[in-house]
């Protein structure tokens, strides 16, 4: 495998819930080691999209590829890290304890009669200590705040080593300082050459740190650099997000 | 106390029996609860009482089907039951609580209408709906041993998997685990830890052991380990000390497994409380 | 058949008690069923059989209480087991569809001491458990007719409350008094409903027959009141059917009754399934979906 290859390639992609489109004709990349920030209006199809990168859902056309790979034929897992928009698909009366819900991250990894040791352990402890949960590992999941088990949710991603951490809307409900923690535990992962996709809607926050957005209501209105996103900003959000966008900045 | 251990011999197939039990159908629970599919335990119980009655109904009718254990019918139709519990709650996406009682009572009613037909509403089918420890055989003491032992490695090989799943069914399978499978063998796992169960708690109580002690130990522990842990010995405890009453009051055992679990039950929330409440004094004070 | 309806007794108090069961059932199954209490009515019909056990076992040791009926200690214990399943769903936040199985299996489990303890395993447990058409006598006729009048006299006057705690359960359109008075009526009414169709078809399959006919209507139905008028029908057909098969062949009466009605709902839903289909492969079929809601 090359350098070049890019980490994720996706070409022509559409999608429709039943008949309902949601996404057109979609074409986008991401290098190794690029920072991408994906923003748009609520239901304009972020997450739809993700899933379509993930294997959840099934794009009606086009193709995705991830690492040079069709989506079918990718089998390595274990390269992309995902945290899902507000966790709320896991089971939060689930009797389970911090470190226990980041062992997770290493199950599908692991044979079945491969014993979860030490060197597992140690994987578990290192990654809880980046997102600084260390503290935790033995408090039931379900009793943190809704930040702290975001976090976790990072800890579980990072924990399989990933090339491609997917996060989508990390930042929802999270404290303007934990807010900055979580930044500048993106950044160091992104200088650990860590390709990233974030979804947010913080708009301003984005454009200052990433590489590269992506504004996406059904189409992609821009894609490209943070920069030029910047100087015609007034004119792509209101294509993106309608006329009403200004009230919707004002309440920020 | 003499006369106990004269029948200890005799008993002591309830007892391994009770033993398997006491263990295996609180660990399966532990998913059914983790998984929110308490309903589904049910519904399969009771619609195992229709193949049970259906396949006896058979086996009189049919010469040459007579040597094919009823049993095997209710894992056949639990699994049914299963499918079936699946399809209603899609048909019915805003009030999928219906597709319960619905399967439940047409497993019910169809395991009545069997038996009816068998002309079997005799002792037997009172065992079977409340189960007789103390009847058990060698020969069922076999069959509790082998399935046990199944269902045991079963879920050992898929234990990552099945927690992956339980905890975060999307992540899961962005893991790569393929949900419908796992969800098929989970499904099997619990038709074939209720066929067994039904010897010692009956038909109407297996969900009683899948639930009570979970429902106690959840209380009590923190971690999933913990959890699994506390509720197989709360299970244990519940058969052990039942077989052992229901010796002594005549009562039927499953009966007095159900009510000496819902006593702990009760117990650990009563203490839970006043813990509680004795702990927010101190804090007062 | 006909003779025999008009001359044995007990089989013409069934049918007659039979037929305003199918009544009852349906029109208080609607509510429970739109209200989401359907595996509610499961638990306090299993409630019940604790409660008859209980009743059976305290006749057996104090013989003097002979006069209390173990019917009314069934439908005490439903009212009771109805109160207890809230404040369990509070322990269980996360899981509250737990709570259910804990009841049924814990009224199931005291039913089993109870009935040992009076020791009563015999022909007649079944007719609690399954149903029993010789058990209906000429009081328990009466009962059935009071209860109907009762349940048409709740539902009529008390219609529109019972609309907006179906409806609207968090709105303000009632004040919380109101609306606390209107469940409590309700969850009593179950209870009785619970306890005299516990006659014809058991304890256990209680709930089926306010559940099922109900679940048939709705997919008729396109309207609120259709639903009723459909679950009617339903209910009728299954209870009246199933007397006749259940009588003609000597089966279990419950048993029977469940049975068509279960194989009936099946019928109707897959003959709603190929019409949907039929409909969907025209180009107009998206309204035959939305009109289903009420
Ligand atoms: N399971 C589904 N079935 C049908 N339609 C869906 C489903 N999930 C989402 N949609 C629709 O698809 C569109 C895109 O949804 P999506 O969740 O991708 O939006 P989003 O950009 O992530 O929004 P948000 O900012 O609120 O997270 C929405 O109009 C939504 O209503
Ligand atoms: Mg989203």
């Amino acid at each position: 495998m090359t350098i070049k290859t890019p980490v994720l390639d996706l070409e022509n992609v559409s999608f429709s819930y039943d008949r309902k489109p949601v996404l057109e004709d979609i074409n986008f990349g991401i290098e190794p080691g690029e920072f991408v920030g994906l923003v748009g209006p609520n239901g304009s199809g972020k997450t739809t999209l993700i899933k379509i990168i993930l294997g959840l859902l099934k794009a009606n056309h086009g193709e995705v590829r991830l690492f040079g790979q069709p989506l079918s034929k990718f089998k390595k897992l274990s390269w992309i890290g995902y945290v899902s928009q507000k966790s709320n698909s896991f089971n939060s009366g689930f009797p389970a304890t911090v470190f226990e819900v980041v062992s997770m991250g290493l199950y599908s990894q692991m044979k079945f009669y491969k014993w979860f040791g030490k060197k597992e352990r140690l994987k578990v402890w290192e990654a809880l200590e980046k997102v600084g949960m260390e503290d935790y590992a033995k408090q039931n999941i379900g009793r943190l705040s809704g930040g702290q088990q975001q976090r976790v949710f990072i800890a579980r991603a990072l924990v399989r080593n990933p090339k491609l951490l997917i996060l989508d809307e990390p930042t929802v409900g999270v404290d303007a300082k934990s807010e900055n923690a979580f930044y500048d535990l993106i950044e160091s992962m992104h200088k650990e050459k860590l390709a990233i996709l974030l979804v947010s809607h913080d708009i301003g926050t984005i454009t200052s740190k990433v590489d590269k957005v992506l504004c996406l209501n059904k189409r992609l209105h821009y894609h490209g650099d943070p920069k030029q996103f910047e100087m015609n900003r007034q004119e792509i959000l209101t294509d993106a997000y309608g006329q009403h966008f200004e009230l919707l900045e004002h309440h920020h | 106390m003499i006369e106990f251990f004269q029948n200890l011999s005799f008993m002591k197939t309830a007892f391994l029996v009770g033993i398997l039990i006491g263990g295996i159908t609180p660990l399966i629970g532990v998913f059914i609860f983790a998984r929110r599919l308490p309903h589904i335990s049910e519904s399969l119980s009771q619609m195992n009482l229709a193949g049970v009655a259906i396949g006896s109904t058979i086996g009189s009718a049919v010469p040459y089907l007579s040597g094919i254990n009823p049993r095997i019918y209710g894992v056949i139709f639990a699994l049914i039951g299963a499918f079936l519990v699946e399809l209603l709650r899609k048909v019915f996406r805003d009030f999928s609580d219906m597709s319960i009682p619905i399967i439940l009572s047409f497993g019910t009613g169809l395991g009545a209408l069997f038996f009816s037909i068998l002309h079997g509403f005799n002792a037997d089918f009172f065992n079977y709906l409340f189960g007789s420890l103390i009847a058990v055989n060698q020969s069922d003491l076999n069959n509790t041993l082998i399935i046990s032992f199944i269902v045991v490695i079963i879920l050992l090989i898929f234990y990552r998997p099945l927690l992956l799943i339980t905890f975060d069914a999307e992540y899961a399978q962005v893991t790569g685990i393929r949900k419908k499978w796992i969800d098929a063998i989970f499904m099997v796992l619990m038709a074939l830890t209720i066929s067994v169960s039904v010897q010692a708690v009956g038909v109407m109580l297996v969900t009683g052991m899948m639930t009570l002690p979970i429902a106690t130990a959840i209380f009590i522990g923190k971690s999933f380990k913990s959890v699994i842990f506390l509720s197989i010995i709360f299970g244990e405890a519940a058969v052990l000390i039942g077989l052992v009453l229901s010796y002594y009051l005549s009562i039927a055992t499953g009966g007095a497994i159900i009510t000496f679990s819902l006593l702990c039950f009760l117990l650990v929330i009563g203490v839970k409380h006043i813990y509680r409440m004795s702990m927010r004094r101190h804090i007062q004070k | 058949m006909l003779q025999d309806i008009l001359q044995v007794d007990f089989l013409r108090y069934a049918f007659l008690s039979g037929i305003m069961i199918g009544i009852i059932c349906p029109v208080i199954g609607v509510f429970i069923v739109l209200r989401k209490m359907s595996l509610m009515a499961d638990g306090m019909s299993h409630m019940a059989l604790s409660g008859i056990a209980a009743g059976l076992a305290l006749q057996r040791y104090l013989p003097f209480l002979y006069f209390i009926n173990p019917f009314y200690i069934g439908m005490l214990f439903s009212v009771l087991g109805s109160f207890c399943i809230r404040p369990l769903m509070k322990l269980y936040p996360f899981y509250r569809e737990f709570v259910i199985p804990i009841i049924l299996a814990s009224a199931i489990g005291l039913s089993v001491v109870f009935i040992s303890l009076a020791d009563a395993f015999n022909k007649d447990l079944f007719g609690y458990l399954f149903g029993s058409l010789i058990t209906i006598s000429h009081t328990d006729f009466l009962v059935v007719l009071i209860v109907l009048v009762i349940v048409l006299g709740f539902v009529i006057l008390c219609y529109k409350p019972l609309l907006i705690l179906t409806f609207d359960e968090e709105g303000s359109l009632v004040s919380k008094r109101g609306k606390q008075v209107t469940d409590i009526l309700f969850t009593m009414i179950v209870a009785l409903v619970v306890s005299v169709t516990m006659n014809i078809v058991g304890v256990l399959l209680v709930s089926a027959m306010m559940i099922i006919p109900v679940a048939k209507g709705m997919q008729l139905a396109k309207s609120f009141k259709q639903v009723f008028i459909y679950s009617i029908i339903f209910a009728e057909f299954d209870i009246i059917g199933g007397l006749v098969v259940s009588y003609q062949f000597n089966w279990s009466t419950g048993g029977t009754i469940v049975v068509l009605a279960f194989v009936l709902f099946m019928i109707v839903l897959l003959i709603k399934k190929t019409v949907q289909s039929i409909s969907r492969s025209k180009p107009v079929s998206y309204s035959s979906d939305e009109t289903v809601k009420f």
